[in-house]
């Protein structure tokens, strides 16, 4: 046998693997209904009308997570701690749309007239320099990989403006928004697998969320975390229906792979999902011997690979800290465990007598996690008139009620998920408690806070079951109004969060 | 099928009557947030600010502040354009009345094209019990506006108004041109895109929910 001969079957053989993968590919897509695809559709356009309706860099962060991206796809690796310095190309661009007078003044529009646009056009012509710093690394310590995505479509476009390629950007973050609701129906199927039709319902609810479709027009790495923690959802609930093997074991350590190197707050995330990879073991061996923790040791080694690679890179190549902590540092901090305690609790809920109060402790739940989901957009600055927070009240007391009554009815089967169900809430607390904390450390660093209702949409799943469980909860007779009302309600929602955007940038 | 048609009324009669408010539209600012007064009127005290530019199709100039106090009512402003290199008088204008926390001083002339402008702000009536105040932000000295040739704190904020209230409707042209003058490969179609982008995923959610329904 020659060589060539040896080397054409080689040849031969790689691409059998290759169709077989494919295949495989294939037929798992064509196990998703139908109506999973069209709900990811339906969001990725919808994410990509906010991308154009909102004027590049009104997203929180966003001139910071484009230099971000450009640091990676002109250096082939994360920024190192530097001090913040946008580079001149980005830095016209932000002064050219009179960033500085119109964020945080909803009173000034974006630049709309002919002489600013040729301005504009003008500088990004003429100044085309790409040397930054990489983003504000206190503020933007995060982990590469979402960043690494993006440098693809900003390397594609090379030559390309900056606003070009923010449009481009906007667009990955998009699809993204797609994956996001395609794991969220998909979880919705797992999970509660009565009525399909309400799987659309709640998929809807989500994709149709302004404040998520806004975040999916927009350059951020929660983008990435949303879609992960999505997923990681799915992965639990499959396991909970359909048991632990050694795939979805692997399974769930890609995702936590993937969600610790798209964003610091996934870890939160990660206590659940331990227990849930401990309790789906035990149950698979019949009870707690060495061997239940096979699979999920197996799930272990697949997230700490990829893991313990960036650690490793951090600290030999990147000159980054070995965790990349930045704002989550607590060196040079001194929390208390009494404060901690009242802080985490003021976070999320009104104080109790003698609790120790912060001036920067004294969130009102309401109006940042309520009001903040009904819509703060751009940077945090862009607000409905205040009576629309009343209002909106309603139909969420509503639904909240209905979901209630759905859970009351079916208490003899949530008694028989009790573990699942713990392992949901596990993931949700952890995740509220890291945010909190993230919170408290920085109050202690620089006397701020982080608290924005998009740090909680990971836990976006829970709300589409929320959805689906209020429309079972309206009873079998009015289920079908219900639902399609919640889906209506959502439109509304997402339409008149689009016009409040048109009329507080462009009029 | 019968709830959705009554919430996808619902949902455009809503829509209807939002865009249909009619209301005056800016045509272009000073850009100066509301942080600080930067102004306090009393008397014959008159504050100008240099550094202006007049927007063409401007019909009206809305100020910012507070007016009247301790009972007093709202005094009336007299506002005046100034042609930043010759000091002529463009345009002049009365804010009679208060709306809120607005002053909006109907223009005349209307003002015809762009250019540097100096601003002029007093009581239209010295004698006026109550004096007024004016919002802004902080700013140099040498870019604040003036009273008595002496430095104010800061600027104050500057909103030029079109002719008449509109509709978002009518008003719908311009808002489309706006839409694509900040954004990647400017034009129309940036606002035509986001609006057929909406419609084809309500479109296609609404014929899923029926469908799965």
């Amino acid at each position: 046998m020659t060589a060539s001969a040896a080397g054409a079957r080689r040849d031969a053989a790689r691409a059998g693997r290759v169709r077989a993968a494919l295949a495989r590919v294939r037929a798992g897509a064509a196990r998703v209904p139908r109506a999973a695809w069209v709900c990811a559709l339906v969001a990725v356009l919808n994410a990509t009308a906010w991308s154009l309706v909102t004027p590049p860099f009104q997203i929180v962060d966003e001139p910071w997570h484009y230099e971000y991206v450009e640091h990676v796809a002109n250096h082939g690796r994360p920024p190192a701690p530097s001090p913040a310095r946008l580079s001149p190309s980005v830095q016209i661009v932000t002064e050219d749309l009179d960033l500085g007078r119109v964020i945080g003044a909803p009173e000034n529009g974006t630049i709309w007239s002919r002489a600013e646009r040729a301005r504009l056009a003008r500088d990004q012509a003429r100044v085309r320099s790409e040397r930054g710093n990489g983003g504000s690394y206190a503020d933007v310590p995060e982990p590469p990989l979402y960043y690494a995505l993006e440098a693809i479509p900003f390397t594609l476009a090379r030559g390309a403006t900056v606003l070009d390629r923010l449009a481009l950007m906007r667009l990955v973050s998009a699809l993204l928004a797609g994956v996001t609701v395609l794991g969220v129906f998909l979880f919705l199927r797992e999970a509660l697998p009565a009525h399909p039709w309400t799987w659309t319902v709640g998929a809807l609810g989500v994709a149709f969320l302004p404040l998520f479709a806004l975040m999916g027009g927009g350059l951020n790495p929660d983008n990435l975390l949303y879609a992960t923690a999505a997923w990681l959802f799915l992965a639990f609930a499959r396991i909970f229906r359909r048991g632990l093997t050694p795939r979805r074991a692997a399974a769930v350590g890609a995702l936590l792979a993937t969600g610790y190197l798209a964003k610091m707050n996934f870890v939160g995330l990660v206590p659940g999902a331990l227990l849930g990879l401990l309790v789906a073991g035990v149950r698979a061996e019949g009870a707690l011997r060495p061997r239940a923790l096979r699979l999920p040791l197996l799930a272990l080694g697949v997230a700490a690979a990829p893991a313990l690679l960036v650690t490793l890179l951090n600290v030999a190549a990147w000159d980054r800290p070995a965790f990349g902590l930045g704002a989550y540092s607590t060196s040079g901090v001194h929390p208390t465990l009494g404060h901690g305690f009242d802080y985490v609790w003021q976070f999320y809920l009104p104080p109790l007598p003698g609790m120790w109060r912060a001036s920067a402790t004294t969130f009102a739940a309401r109006d940042v996690w309520f009001d903040g989901f009904v819509g703060r957009f751009g940077w945090i600055d862009t607000r409905f008139a205040g009576w629309v927070y009343d209002v909106a009240a309603i139909p969420a007391l509503a639904t909240l009620a209905l979901c209630v009554r759905a859970l009351v009815r079916g208490r003899r089967a949530l008694r028989a998920r009790l573990a699942e169900l713990i392992v949901y809430a596990a993931l949700a607390a952890g995740l509220l408690l890291l945010v909190a904390l993230a919170s408290y450390n920085l109050l202690l660093r620089r006397g701020g806070g982080a608290a924005e209702a998009r740090y909680l949409l990971p836990l976006l799943p829970l709300y589409g079951a929320l959805l689906v469980l209020a429309t079972r909860g309206a009873g079998r007779r009015w289920m079908g109004v219900a639902g399609v009302a919640i889906v209506m309600l959502a439109f509304a929602h997402d339409l008149f969060g689009l016009l409040l955007e048109v009329s507080r940038y462009y009029a | 099928m019968a709830t959705l048609a009554l919430c996808a009324l619902a949902l455009a009669g809503g829509l209807v009557v939002v865009l249909s408010h009619a209301q005056v539209h800016q045509t272009g600012t000073n850009d100066v947030p509301l942080s600080v007064q930067v102004a306090a009127l009393q008397g014959t005290q008159r504050v100008c600010q240099d550094g202006e530019h007049t927007v063409a199709g401007s019909a009206a100039l809305r100020l910012t502040g507070a007016g009247g106090g301790g009972g007093a009512p709202a005094p009336a402003l007299a506002v005046e354009v100034l042609d930043a290199a010759t000091g002529a008088p463009l345009a002049r204008g009365v804010a009679a009345s208060w709306q809120g926390l607005h002053a909006t001083a109907r223009l005349r002339p209307p003002i015809a094209r762009e250019r540097p402008a100096r601003v002029c702000v007093a009581l239209a009536a010295p004698a006026s019990a109550g004096g007024a105040a004016l919002y802004g932000a902080t700013a140099p000295p040498a870019r604040s506006a003036s009273a008595g040739g002496r430095p104010l704190d800061g600027r104050f904020r500057v909103e030029w108004l079109g002719a008449q209230a509109r509709s978002w409707w009518s008003f719908a042209p311009t808002v489309v041109a706006r839409v694509g003058r900040g954004h990647a490969f400017p034009g129309a179609w940036v606002a035509l895109a986001a609006a057929l982008l909406t419609s084809t995923s309500i479109a296609l959610a609404t014929w899923l929910l029926v469908r799965s329904s």
